[in-house]
């Protein structure tokens, strides 16, 4: 959608007119509404039954969503029949356009609802786990309630991390402590652990490109979780130190959960979503 | 019956093919609204039909439904004719228009 038919008495329009025109309505669309051209459709029919001519020589009925001003559907109207008269070697008597309207939930296009398009442009939620896996992410300023706490989740939850991202720096030893010690290189994997949960939770706090952030704390967190906490739970000497690791192994888990919750919502669009 | 218009790019749906996705689409129907679908096809001919000003491969399903359908209802409804277009034919999911009207509204 939209979907603009033009219908012309026989012969009327030669290949050249029809593509100029398809074009001036695509571009007269997309300036008044702020569509994307991949959006806009237009066919053409010759003496077609179904869009009667009644008299003109061309007529295009064009359906859109619902929801355009009434001042931009005249002003659809109007820039049609001039490219008619322009592309089409008609005069305006004898040219017709009329605009017709359909919901945007009635239409499915790319696989997508229109309708959630339109909700992504004014902002709401969608209301189901369909639509919400479709909106890419979910803008602070755009969330109904309490926004500062979506801030204050992702502080909480990346706080740990910078934490510990900062002290893969300056206690390295300490860190490679840590590690089974048949493990190579320890001290570069240290170094690179840090570098990574710095980034994820950069990314994050700072809500650029989140869901990338979520997934580099996931490959953070996976071989911190197993081979670290993992191992050390079950070679530990000590009974309180397999307990302490047996709780990091938990926690490491409940992280992976939060930070792959983050690859599916994120935070926020910077862009409005097109309109259609 | 069910109304189902289906615009199509001349040449691109066989008619061995339109047989099977007629068969699709009455099942479609009789399994939303307990109706056969009454199908129209609208050929466009080569060189008549544009998507973003340039020639087009896009197909039109509008199906008029007998009944008001809930948000969820349609929005689940449109997504199974749009598969089943998009499996039946092999074109894309971007290459499908597919509205689902209430009736008398069209």
């Amino acid at each position: 959608m939209p979907l603009y038919v033009c219908n012309a008495r026989n012969g009327a329009l030669d290949s050249s007119a029809k593509s100029r025109i398809a074009e001036a309505i695509t571009n007269i669309h997309c300036k008044i509404t702020g569509a994307p051209p991949s959006f806009v459709h237009t066919v053409f029919f010759e003496e077609a039954p179904q869009f009667p001519l009644e008299g003109k020589a061309l007529y295009v009925r064009g359906t859109i969503r619902k929801g355009r001003s009434d001042d931009q559907k005249k002003q659809i109207r109007e820039l049609i029949r001039d490219s008619l008269v322009e592309y089409g070697g008609v005069t305006s008597l004898v040219t017709e356009a009329e605009i017709r309207e359909t919901p945007a939930g009635w239409v499915l296009e790319g696989g997508r609802s229109c309708q959630s398009r339109v909700k992504r442009l004014i902002g709401l939620r969608p209301k189901n786990s369909v639509a919400l896996r479709r909106n890419k992410m979910l803008a602070d300023e755009q969330l109904p309630n309490h926004p500062s706490l979506t801030l204050t989740a992702r502080g909480l939850f990346t706080g740990l991390f910078f934490l510990s991202g900062v002290t893969h720096f300056t206690n390295i030893p300490y860190y490679i402590g840590l590690m089974p010690e048949s493990f190579p290189f320890p001290a570069f994997w240290v170094i690179l652990s840090g570098v990574v949960e710095l980034a994820g939770a950069s990314m994050i706090l700072f809500n650029w490109r989140p869901r990338l952030g979520g997934w580099l704390l996931i490959i953070f967190l996976i071989p911190v979780t197993i081979v670290v906490h993992g191992y050390e739970m079950l070679h530990a000497e000590d009974q309180a130190m397999r307990a302490i690791q047996q709780a990091s192994f938990i926690k490491g888990f409940a992280l992976i959960g939060t930070a792959l919750f983050f690859t599916q919502v994120g935070v926020t669009p910077k862009r409005p979503a097109p309109s259609v | 019956m069910i109304s189902c218009t289906c615009v199509v790019q001349e040449g691109q749906t066989p008619d061995v093919q339109k047989k099977s996705i007629t068969r699709l689409l009455n099942r479609f129907s009789s399994d939303a609204f307990g109706e056969e679908a009454l199908i129209t096809w609208i050929p466009v001919a080569p060189g008549n039909g544009f998507t973003a000003a340039k020639p087009s491969s896009s197909s039109v399903i509008s199906v008029i439904a007998n009944e008001p359908l809930s948000p969820e209802r349609r929005e689940s409804l449109l997504r199974k004719l749009a598969h089943l277009w998009s499996a039946e034919t092999g074109c894309t999911l971007d290459e499908v228009v597919a509205v689902l009207a209430d009736p008398q509204t069209h």
